[in-house]
């Protein structure tokens, strides 16, 4: 090897060193201006699949909202599915008996890159579809559809088996879930691929998708609405959360995902920026497995109500974070339980819990080992805090911290004594209702069977004034019972550059993200 | 020779069927359950249940095993749990940013971890020795990904000289660099500290060797000395131990790819663990291994051409 001497060897490094600066500081000021391109940071290392009916996660779920449209919609801003108005269909109207429904099409919409103008035909391709074991993982929401039929290039006829209250019958029909109007034409000319290269209606066209790195959305100029203000939506996957948070306060990102902790939303808050949390609420509920005793006793039950303290809780995961929740169902849901009847809310009350232990048997208390909990911190925070209150009354539980895809697998295989599961679903108390209190279900970990019957007669009822008083009843029976305690409700998180205007005074979105409407502009 | 190389290739496969099934046993007993992890906590329980039987996870292992091996011989690394694409393509996607982070970061390691070594060993117990010394105990120290964020938050959020996240146009030369001059340093110096060990104590062992008193009798200077004749022959233990550093530094560039956002094998992996997505684990992990022992065989073969005196039965 050649002789270096020092002098030269510095001297080389300093050229190094100086080059490489330079050149970052290049790229960075070739970086824009205020363009209208926005840039979306997700907490993810990638999507899974665009296919609305296969079970997206909540990646591809902010993806899919952009792309595709329903027949209707709710109000925008909010997910009420009793303030519905037209999306895709233009005006309908139910049969006397409730049976038979006719939805008037819009005229003249195109679906994306050239695939033809929407029509009945494409409705009745993707009902079917949607209804379908096979092709969709939703297919029990379409459980009622009988058959759909083409009455004219802009016309479809539903026929249900049952009546079904609007209640019950138009979370079948909005941008969510499977009711995403699909292209019949592109579906059969792609196949597969479709999975992958999504054909739709709305405001944004699938552009690219870089797996790990980027995906891209342009507007559709042709959007029947109108065309959208922002030219490009550009999503990052980045998932580490203190260089997404980074990279967003740089200016790199213009919206990211954030975690729902106080720390995330507290490292995100700055001169510029706007933390916003939105429905529908994410319930937090801690079923009591009545196979494990003594949770079969249910003064057992009462006294670990009694021995919880909501406030502290919410308090310990954060003030910008957590509200309590004292039913299964919040207020907010259509159906949810607005006037929890004082008894039932299980104010703490660490004296009384002691009494009922000592009632039940355990005037010392007892020991329950092991119970189960995520790792995750949405979890295990609120479930150290219960720990702790539980042990001031005498009731000790052997907590053991296991990784997220573990811990469900021991919730479902009936191991784990109490589970704080959190649910976030379509704000119409049915849902959770449904998967997590009737009987057969696989999620019903309580065991508890009492609310059956109000919640099956629920669905099958078409007078939406009788559904809700059927499933408030169902409320009321399963905080008697306990066989879960409601603890807490939170939101979905994300933080905006105040620059950054989403169009609309948003409190819910069914996308559980930020939606992003045709409206929406960087000023 | 040739022998020895040829055996060393053999030995290859063994070892590598080794990390498979060691990978896949380890996958399948941890607890945890892929339908979750990819699908998520909201589907329905018909779907886990359809995913996972599409996924042959109720088989029994040893039928499972015997799938994937059915498959890896017929040249198929397989298709993705996560989102049901081809792994192959995937993983040569990913490829660039991590062989170009894995020789930028060796590229630093070398370029100052030698000189640094030689100098701190000819200027042995001085100020400068020390103080290399001390820069290099904190570089071994510090975990890559911590220096990436340092390097995030002073170089690239308080002053702007750096973009933060991504890999950059692989197409455009300046976006690919600049995008690599953090995650270089931040696997880089960890590498340099190593590589400065390891010359400095090479180093020291020949300096006062005999061939060398001998150029010094004959009058040449010292740094003709120490370089022109040392230093060839102090290199050749650095050589190596260079395969032993690569996967030192692959395993930091997994961190470093989370913390940049680099759209590398690390990323890819990390995903891949987070979904218990096996397939593409396996994928990955073969190529992993098949890098490591690629360069481990390249550092024998070219560490017995450097240095005559070692013979190969």
């Amino acid at each position: 090897m050649r002789e270096i001497d020092r002098r030269t060897f510095l001297k080389g490094a300093g050229i190094l060193g100086g080059t490489a600066l330079g050149l970052g500081a290049l790229s960075r000021l070739e970086a824009q201006g205020r363009s209208q391109v926005l840039r979306y940071g997700f907490a993810a290392t990638d999507i899974r699949r665009l296919d609305p009916m296969g079970g997206p996660n909540a990646v591809d779920k902010a993806v899919l909202e952009k792309i595709f449209d329903g027949l209707v919609r709710p109000v925008p801003g909010d997910v009420n599915v009793e303030k519905i108005e037209p999306d895709l269909a233009e005006s309908w109207e139910p049969s006397k008996d409730l049976k038979s429904w006719t939805f008037r099409l819009r005229r003249g919409v195109e679906f994306h890159n050239g695939f033809g103008e929407f029509t009945s035909e494409d409705v009745v391709f993707t009902l079917n579809r949607a209804k379908d074991k096979k092709t969709s993982i939703y297919y029990k929401t379409y459980a009622n559809f009988a058959d759909i039929k083409a009455i004219d290039k802009h016309t479809v006829q539903i026929n249900l088996k049952g009546p079904a209250s609007p209640i019950s019958l138009f979370p079948a029909l909005l941008n969510w879930q499977a009711g995403m109007m699909m292209s019949k034409g592109a579906a059969e000319k792609l196949g597969d691929k479709i999975k992958a290269h999504p054909i739709g209606t709305g405001a944004f066209v699938f552009k690219e998708h870089l797996p790990q790195e980027r995906l891209v959305l342009e507007r559709n100029k042709s959007y029947f609405r109108g065309m959208p203000k922002l030219e490009q939506i550009v999503f990052r996957f980045l998932p580490d959360s203190s260089s997404r948070v980074l990279a967003f306060k740089a200016g790199e990102l213009d919206i990211i995902d954030l975690a729902p902790e106080q720390r995330a939303i507290d490292q995100a808050k700055g001169p510029g920026i706007v933390t916003q949390g939105i429905g529908p609420l994410t319930v937090h509920k801690l079923h009591m497995v009545r196979t494990k005793k003594p949770l079969n006793d249910i003064r057992i039950r009462q006294a670990i109500a009694y021995a919880i303290n909501r406030d502290d809780i919410v308090r310990f995961i954060g003030k910008d974070i957590a509200q309590p929740l004292y039913s299964i169902i919040p207020p907010s849901f259509v159906g949810g339980l607005e006037d929890v009847p004082e008894r039932l809310k299980y104010n703490y009350d660490p004296q009384r819990a002691k009494k009922l232990l000592a009632e039940a048997g355990f005037p010392n208390g007892f020991t329950i080992d092991p119970v189960f909990i995520s790792e995750r911190e949405q979890f295990r925070r609120p479930m150290e805090v219960i720990q702790n209150q539980l042990s001031k009354v005498g009731i000790k539980i052997n907590v053991n911290v296991i990784a997220h895809p573990a811990w469900h697998k021991k919730n479902d295989e009936g191991s784990n004594p109490l589970v704080l599961r959190a649910a976030t679903r379509f704000p119409t108390a049915n849902f959770v209702l449904e998967e997590f209190f009737t009987k057969g279900t696989k999620r019903n970990f309580s065991g508890f069977t009492g609310a059956d019957e109000a919640i099956t007669r629920a669905q099958k009822e078409f007078n939406p004034e009788v559904q809700k008083m059927l499933w408030r009843e169902a409320q009321i029976k399963i905080l008697e019972d306990l066989a879960a305690y409601p603890t807490h409700a939170q939101g979905t998180y994300f933080a905006r550059k105040s620059y950054v205007d989403l169009g609309v005074k948003l409190n819910a979105d069914l996308c559980i993200c930020a939606p992003i409407k045709r409206n929406a502009r960087l000023t | 020779m040739i022998n020895y190389s040829i055996r060393r290739i053999l030995w290859a496969i063994p070892t590598m069927f080794s990390v498979l099934v060691f990978i896949f046993v380890v996958m399948r007993v941890l607890p945890g359950d892929p339908a979750y992890a990819i699908l998520g906590d909201d589907v329905p329980p018909e779907a886990l249940e359809q995913f996972r039987s599409s996924w042959g996870l109720n088989k029994p292992l040893w039928a499972q095993f015997g799938d994937y091996i059915g498959g890896l011989f017929s040249g198929d690394l397989g298709i993705s749990m996560a989102n049901r694409q081809p792994i192959l393509p995937q993983i040569l996607r990913a490829m660039p940013f991590t062989l170009d982070l894995t020789f930028a970061g060796m590229a630093i390691g070398l370029l100052f971890g030698i000189p640094l070594g030689v100098i701190t060993a000819r200027y042995r117990n001085t100020t400068v020795d020390y103080s290399a010394r001390m820069f290099s105990l904190a570089g071994l120290s510090t975990p890559s990904f911590y220096l990436g964020i340092l390097f995030i938050f002073f170089l690239a959020y308080k002053f702007k000289l750096f973009p933060i996240i991504g890999g950059g146009e692989l197409g455009d030369p300046w976006s690919r660099l600049s995008h690599l001059v953090l995650p270089a340093l931040s696997v880089g110096l960890t590498q340099m500290a190593y590589i400065t060990r390891v010359t400095r104590s090479s180093f020291l062992e020949i300096i006062n060797a005999e061939y060398l008193q001998t150029a010094r009798a004959k009058g040449l200077k010292e740094r003709v000395v120490l370089y022109k004749h040392g230093l060839r022959n102090a290199l050749v233990p650095v050589v190596s131990v260079v395969g032993v550093y690569v996967a030192i530094l692959i395993g930091g560039s997994i961190t470093v790819d989370i913390v940049f956002s680099r759209p590398g094998l690390g990323k890819l992996m990390v995903g891949a663990i987070n979904s218990h997505d096996y397939m593409m684990l396996q994928a990955i992990m073969t190529f992993f291994a098949a890098i490591i022992v690629l360069v481990n065989l390249l550092t024998d073969l070219a560490y017995a051409i450097i240095d005559p005196r070692i013979e190969y039965r």
